[in-house]
C-alpha cells in the first residue's frame, strides 16, 4: 500500500503494532505501550493515529482522507516480565523517531528482539535461589538461617521449573509453591536442632513470588489516568497477594496437622 | 547493617536475572534496592516505623531509577521493579497468613493494617516521585 510520498503505511502500522505486543508481553505499563505506538505512528505525518491499549490487547488505527483507514486489532494472551525486551523496543523506538534507523530495519529488529531470550533456565533458576537466600540475609538471618533459606530458595527454582513442564502458571503455580515452600521451610527448620526463626526463611522462599511486578505497574498506569489497565493490574496484584497468603495458610496448617 | 545492605544487593542482582533486566543494568539496579534498603534500616535505626521507613526507602528508589532512567536512556521500570523488590511486603504478607492460622484476630488485623499500609506507603512514593518528573518534562518542553 504505497503511497506517492513512498511510506509503506501498511508496514508502519505492522510496526508499531509489534513493537507495542513485544512490550505488552513483556509487562510494560500500558500507557508506556501507547506512547511506544503513538510514537511510530505519529512519524506518518497523517490526520488521525489513534492507539488502545489495555493489559490484553492493542488497537491501533492510522487514518487520512488520501489513504484508506488502516487499523489493526492484536490480541495479546501471553504475559511474563521481561525488561531486557522493553529496553530494546524502547531503543529501537527511540532510534527510529530520530531517523537513524529506516522502517524495514526497525521492523526486521523488533523481530529478533521478539525471539530473544537473554539469560538461560539455569541462570534463571540460579536468580531465584539468590533471591532467596539473600533476602534472609536482608533480614538480619542468621548464617544458619540462611543457609536454610538456600537449600528452599533450590527447592523454590525446581518447583518453579516443574510446574511449568506441568503446565501450571500464573497465580494457581504462585499458590501450590507456596504450599510447599512453607511446608519444606517448617520441616527442615524442625528437624535441625538448632533454635532458628524460620519465618526469615519462608519470607526469603516467598520473595521471588510477591506480585512486586503488578503492584508497580498499577500504580504507574493509575497515576497516567488510564483506570482500565490500573484497576486491571491492581486486580492481578491482589490475586497472586492472596493466592500467597492463601497458600502459606493451608502451608502452615499441613506442618502442624502432620509434624 | 552492612552484611543486610550486602545482601540486599545479591537479592535484588539474582531477582534481576529473573526480571531479565538488561546485562549491562544489572548492577545499577542492584545499587539502587541495595541503597533503597540502607535508607530503610537507617529509618528504622532511627526510629521511624516501618511504614514510614518504607515510604522514605520507596521514595529514594523511585528517585533513583528516575535519575538512572534519563541518564541510561532506560525506561524507569528496568529500574524500578529490581530495585522496589527489597520494601514490597512480603514479609507482612507471610505475617499475615501466619498470624491467621496461628494467632489472635487483634494479630491478624494488625499485620494485616500494616501490611497494607506499607503497600500504600510505596504507591504514594512512587506516585509523589512520577509525578515531579512528569511535571519537570511538561515545564522543558
Amino acid at each position: 500500500m504505497c503511497n506517492e510520498t513512498g511510506v509503506d503505511y501498511m508496514l508502519l502500522v505492522d510496526t508499531a503494532v509489534l513493537a507495542g505486543e513485544i512490550m505488552l508481553e513483556s509487562g510494560a505499563e500500558a500507557y508506556r505501550v501507547e506512547d511506544t505506538i503513538s510514537h511510530f505512528l505519529k512519524t506518518a505525518h497523517l490526520k488521525h493515529a489513534q492507539v488502545f491499549v489495555t493489559m490484553t490487547g492493542i488497537i491501533a488505527t492510522l487514518s487520512d482522507p488520501s489513504i484508506e483507514a488502516i487499523t489493526v486489532v492484536r490480541r495479546v494472551s501471553k504475559r511474563s516480565t521481561n525488561l531486557n525486551k522493553i529496553y530494546l523496543v524502547n531503543d529501537v523506538s527511540r532510534k527510529f523517531a530520530g531517523q537513524e534507523l529506516g522502517l524495514k530495519e526497525a521492523f526486521s529488529e523488533l523481530k529478533q528482539i521478539r525471539r530473544k531470550e537473554q539469560y538461560s533456565l539455569a541462570i534463571k533458576s540460579g536468580g531465584i535461589v539468590l533471591t532467596s537466600t539473600f533476602f534472609c540475609m536482608l533480614l538480619g538471618g542468621s548464617l544458619y538461617e540462611i543457609i536454610i533459606a538456600a537449600i528452599v530458595g533450590t527447592f523454590l527454582a525446581f518447583l518453579m521449573w516443574a510446574g511449568r513442564k506441568i503446565g501450571l502458571q500464573g497465580f494457581l503455580l504462585d499458590g501450590v509453591n507456596t504450599v510447599l515452600v512453607v511446608f519444606a521451610s517448617m520441616v527442615l527448620c524442625y528437624f535441625i536442632h538448632i533454635p532458628l526463626r524460620n519465618d526469615m526463611v519462608i519470607i526469603g522462599g516467598i520473595m521471588p513470588m510477591v506480585p512486586g511486578v503488578a503492584i508497580t505497574n498499577a500504580i504507574r498506569d493509575t497515576l497516567q489516568g488510564d483506570y482500565v489497565s490500573g484497576g486491571a493490574r491492581m486486580m492481578e496484584a491482589c490475586m497472586e497477594a492472596a493466592s500467597i497468603a492463601f497458600g502459606a495458610c493451608i502451608g502452615i496448617l499441613l506442618f502442624h496437622k502432620i509434624v | 547493617m552492612i552484611i543486610q545492605v550486602l545482601g540486599a544487593f545479591v537479592a535484588v542482582l539474582g531477582f534481576s536475572t529473573v526480571m531479565e533486566v538488561p546485562k549491562k543494568l544489572l548492577i545499577h539496579t542492584s545499587v539502587i534496592g541495595a541503597t533503597g534498603w540502607l535508607v530503610y534500616l537507617l529509618m528504622s535505626r532511627y526510629g521511624y516505623t516501618p511504614v514510614m521507613s518504607s515510604f522514605g526507602s520507596a521514595s529514594i528508589i523511585s528517585l533513583l531509577s528516575h535519575i538512572s532512567a534519563r541518564a541510561l536512556k532506560a525506561p524507569v521500570t528496568v529500574f524500578l521493579i529490581g530495585g522496589i523488590l527489597p520494601v514490597v511486603p512480603g514479609a507482612g504478607m507471610y505475617r499475615t497468613a501466619y498470624s491467621l492460622m496461628m494467632e489472635t484476630s487483634a494479630q491478624v488485623y494488625k499485620n494485616l493494617q500494616e501490611t497494607l499500609l506499607i503497600a500504600g506507603a510505596i504507591a504514594v512514593a512512587i506516585f509523589i516521585t512520577d509525578s515531579i518528573f512528569r511535571l519537570m518534562n511538561t515545564h522543558r518542553k
